[in-house]
């Protein structure tokens, strides 16, 4: 249901969705963009699609919706990048000046440029890793391998200076020359495996020495900190050299040439320093020139967002146009409502006057047989409530909307079963808490959909909240102990320890009954008094709401056939019981006979007289007779007069069809414009275009010539040209069968389902009371010190979590089951389709939370 | 029925209930004025009062003519 702006907030009729028109938009080729776009802003039009069997890829606007999606994708990346720097968007600014290309463009410079400014940043940073892990190479080779690189240099040296002299020595020159090494750096957790790799691949023949990097490293490949350690491998030949090799890649370590000289090792470390010198200085300019391509982004996506949603939004509107080629122009039809037809044609003369045509756009009423989408505006007090209705199913277009009462009764129900003064208050403390932080929550509302249903739901929950204080108040429950705010109408003798009774306690249940053994006698009794008295009436407004959806549709024969049995029904048992119920509250002096005994023998003894001990008042064996007479007479009245008068229908139909016939009433047809019926042989048939008069100067050549491409069209799917259900006489007998059973025996059973009411308070109470008795009298009579301590936390505690958190839920629940099946069984059909217009307002609001918009999630 | 002396203060206290009820729906009745909204303004106050009272007049005719009386709980 569409969330109106209640700045231009009009009169908001819930009782029932809104009427409807069916418009057909004649829009020429150049004013079409600006009409679409001027009726997304005024919301209020929902197209139907004209091109149902048409491939997606065949459309009109293939092409500008894929540059929207691709537009889309890159909107989505920079946001993505925004995320990743820690940028929160800009709000949206409205603007009016973009231009698709101009926009496309933009968006496809800044992508490359992006997408370069990365990948030159991650070079670098791999880079830069590379070039300190070498540096840690060298500085801790130098360490070690000085001394030694010195004594092979020397070894070297003298056996080129006088061989002889080193063959005697035993050394040959090749083992010497042959020794060569490898040095590199490899991950901490690695290290071992590593060596062990390397003694079973070189079978023992190397010296592996390894040291530690003093501090954590950044890995060029995951670029996070990591202990190191270097590596110096120490081999003969050039086969151990290529195993090595191998096996440095495959555990990961990185290999680095290492100077052999002093002087060279020197030069290497200063080479290096430079170049992290320089490397450091460019990704400060790179960092930089992100930032600044940020800073655009930041200011600037939300509005791009929205922009390119509203496109997305308006180029599948269009999509559902037909085009005529020969009078360029595109066709199209759709639901507006009838109050706001005034702005959907003002648009229309904007967008004429916008675009400079000299044909203006034209819209014009056509009546159809299809099923209009319902419309129920909400505000934000009430959208929590319909939102709710809606979840069970969308009213249908016509019928009564169960979300005007439910406004109040819904509170009421919940209260009744949640009716406790303090932990109303809590609860009321709670909510109007979520009211205060409702900017908080919005934001959490993104994300989580908890967040959503606490955000939405707010008000509501305020409301149930203060219901629930005041019936608390009522059943004079805080906490679960009682108030004496009135007078008690009791009085206790302090001596005997008697009770005299004075008068009624003004308002609730009276104090004293707290202290009492038989409290919950009183109570459970009362309770569930009060439990059927309050079901029976919300039956009875359900009913009364069918009689008002038959007489909306005009349909007599349900009024008396259906709505009359039924009511009486209800009246004469349990309007009856309810009746008694009062009586004998209100009757200080007569007997006090058990109700149910007197029900049951209102049926099983009828017209026999009753023991002056169980009487209740004078004459109540006639009131009872003819209650009786009445209630069976409904029986029979549900069943038989409507199956004869289907079955008379049935018959005639048959009779007088030649061909396709449609109707426009049928029993649970909902168009209530037209009441007629209208026969329409098969030859003047046009698909879903029907005019309810033949005035012929609404038709302009344009619409004729127009109909014929209608003609070719498919019929779209909507509910009008089902054929009418060939009903048959059986059919029509077990269906009046099976709803009579149904009312009868729910009628019982619903207003024993009511009785939940009296089951949940006395659940509610009880805990309450228990956690009471243990939490703050018991433990801190048994523990000495810290007893009360804990069992005050504790019951706070408890008192959240369980009684006012739980609870709550479970109420609500219930509650919701009363609506749902006790009340809306009465009258709610619920087979609409909900009213989904091209409205800029919602496609502005998922654009500005980068949500995906309905568009969207279809593709 | 309503010439027992006990109740007559019970009469009074129940008329004078529903006088306050009827009050409080005379006073959200011209409220409508203020607002856009006057279908479901007036929905809902009106509703709301009228189970408000329901509320009341139950609980207060459950105890007018007490069924049972109240045993009050030996002291511990």
């Amino acid at each position: 249901m569409s969330n109106i702006d209640t700045k231009k907030a009009q009169a908001i009729h819930m009782l029932r969705p809104e009427p409807m028109e069916y418009l057909q938009f004649i829009l020429p080729e150049e004013t079409a963009y600006n009409s679409i776009r001027q009726l997304g802003q005024v919301g209020m039009t929902h197209f139907i699609d004209l091109n149902p069997r048409v491939n997606p890829n065949k459309r009109e606007f293939y092409k500008d919706i894929s540059r929207c999606s691709d537009m889309r994708r890159i909107l989505r990346f920079f946001k993505s990048q925004l995320d990743i720097h820690n940028r929160v968007p800009n709000k949206a600014v409205p603007e009016e000046g973009y231009r698709f290309t101009e926009l496309e463009e933009t968006f496809i410079t800044m992508e490359k440029t992006m997408k370069d400014l990365l990948l030159s940043q991650t070079q670098m940073n791999h880079h830069k890793c590379e070039l300190l892990e070498m540096k840690h190479v060298l500085t801790i080779g130098e360490s070690f391998l000085s001394s030694a690189m010195t004594d092979a240099r020397h070894g070297m040296e003298m056996i080129e200076k006088n061989p002889a002299a080193a063959r005697a020595m035993g050394v040959d020159a090749s083992q010497i020359r042959g020794l060569s090494f490898l040095a590199g750096i490899i991950s901490q957790s690695k290290i071992e495996v590593f060596h062990r790799m390397l003694f079973v691949a070189l079978r023992g023949n190397f010296v592996f020495e390894y040291r530690p990097v003093p501090e954590p490293v950044l890995d060029p490949v995951t670029n996070l900190p990591e202990e190191k350690w270097v590596f110096f491998v120490f081999f003969t030949g050039d086969h151990a050299r290529n195993r090595i090799m191998r096996i440095c890649t495959s555990y990961g370590a990185s290999l680095y040439p290492y100077p052999t000289t002093k002087d060279e090792h020197i030069q290497t470390i200063a080479d290096i320093d430079n170049r992290l010198e320089t490397l450091v200085t460019v990704q400060a300019r790179s960092d930089e020139q992100m930032e600044k391509e940020l800073d655009i982004i930041q200011r600037n996506v939300t509005q791009w967002n929205i922009f390119v949603s509203r496109e997305t939004g308006i180029y599948h509107s269009l999509n559902m146009f037909v085009v005529d080629s020969e009078a360029h122009c595109y066709v199209g039809e759709g639901w507006v409502p009838k109050r706001r037809m005034n702005d959907v044609n003002e648009a229309l003369e904007v967008a004429t006057r916008v675009s400079r045509s000299a044909v203006p756009a034209i819209s014009h009423v056509l009546s159809s047989l299809r099923t209009p989408p319902s419309l129920i505006e909400t505000n934000k007090f009430t959208l929590a409530q319909q939102k709710i209705v809606s979840s069970y199913g969308v009213p249908s277009y016509g019928e009564i909307n169960p979300g005007l009462a439910t406004l109040f009764t819904f509170p009421f129900l919940f209260a009744l079963m949640f009716g406790d003064f303090g932990h109303g208050i809590l609860f009321t403390i709670i909510s109007l808490g979520l009211c205060a932080f409702s900017g908080l929550l919005e934001k959490m509302a993104q994300t989580s959909d908890i967040g959503r249903y606490f955000h939405l739901g707010r008000f509501f929950l305020v409301n149930m909240g203060v219901m629930a204080t005041y019936v608390g108040l009522l059943y004079n429950e805080v906490f679960s102990l009682s108030v004496n705010f009135f007078k008690s109408g009791y009085k206790v003798d302090s001596v005997t320890g008697s009770v005299t009774r004075t008068h009624t306690y003004a308002f609730g249940v009276d104090p004293i009954w707290r202290q009492c053994d038989n409290y919950l006698i009183f109570t459970n009794s009362m309770k569930m008094k009060m439990s059927v008295i309050v079901g029976v009436l919300h039956m009875i407004l359900g009913i009364f709401f069918s009689l008002l959806n038959f007489i909306h549709r005009k349909q007599w024969a349900d009024v008396w056939c259906n709505f009359l049995p039924k009511i009486l029904l209800l009246l004469s048992l349990f309007g009856y019981m309810d009746f008694m119920i009062i009586y004998k509250w209100m009757d200080p002096k007569g007997n006090k006979p058990m109700l149910i005994s007197t029900m049951i023998n209102m049926f099983l003894g009828a017209f026999q007289p009753i023991p002056d001990d169980t009487r209740l008042y004078q004459g109540q064996e006639v009131v009872q007779g003819i209650l009786f007479i009445v209630a069976i007479v409904c029986i029979v009245w549900m069943m038989i007069p409507k199956a004869v008068i289907d079955i008379v229908e049935i018959q005639r139909k048959k009779k007088g069809a030649k061909g396709f016939k449609k109707t426009m009433i049928r029993s649970d047809s909902l168009h209530a414009s037209t009441t007629e019926m209208i026969d329409i042989r098969p030859d003047e048939l046009t698909s879903n275009v029907e005019r309810s008069d033949s005035d012929s100067s609404s038709y302009s050549p344009y619409h004729q010539r127009q109909r014929k491409h209608l003609e070719m069209q498919p019929v779209s799917m909507d509910v009008v040209e089902e054929p009418e259900e060939e009903k048959e006489v059986s059919e029509v007998l077990v269906h009046t069968l099976i709803d009579t059973i149904e009312f009868v025996l729910g009628a019982i059973s619903n207003t024993a389902s009511y009785l939940r009411l009296w089951a949940l308070s006395l659940a509610h109470g009880e805990l309450g009371e228990v956690f009471y008795q243990y939490l703050m009298i018991l433990i801190p009579k048994l523990v000495p010190v810290f007893g009360s301590v804990i069992g005050i936390a504790a019951w706070i505690g408890v008192t959240f979590g369980l009684i006012v958190m739980m609870e709550g839920l479970s109420a609500f629940l219930h509650c919701l089951r009363l609506h749902w099946v006790e009340f809306q069984n009465k009258f709610y059909q619920a087979e609409g389709y909900a009213f989904a217009p091209l409205s800029f307002k919602s496609i502005d609001y998922s654009a500005e939370l980068f949500l995906p918009t309905e568009y969207e999630l279809e593709r | 029925m309503w010439d027992d002396p006990s109740n007559m203060g019970d009469g009074l206290t129940l008329g004078i209930g529903t006088l306050v009820f009827v009050a409080l729906a005379l006073i959200a009745i011209p409220g409508v004025k203020f607002t856009k909204q006057k279908q479901i303004y007036l929905v809902y106050s009106l509703g709301s009062i009228f189970c408000m009272w329901l509320m009341w007049f139950i609980v207060f005719i459950a105890q007018m003519n007490p069924l049972i009386e109240p045993q009050l709980k030996k002291a511990e």
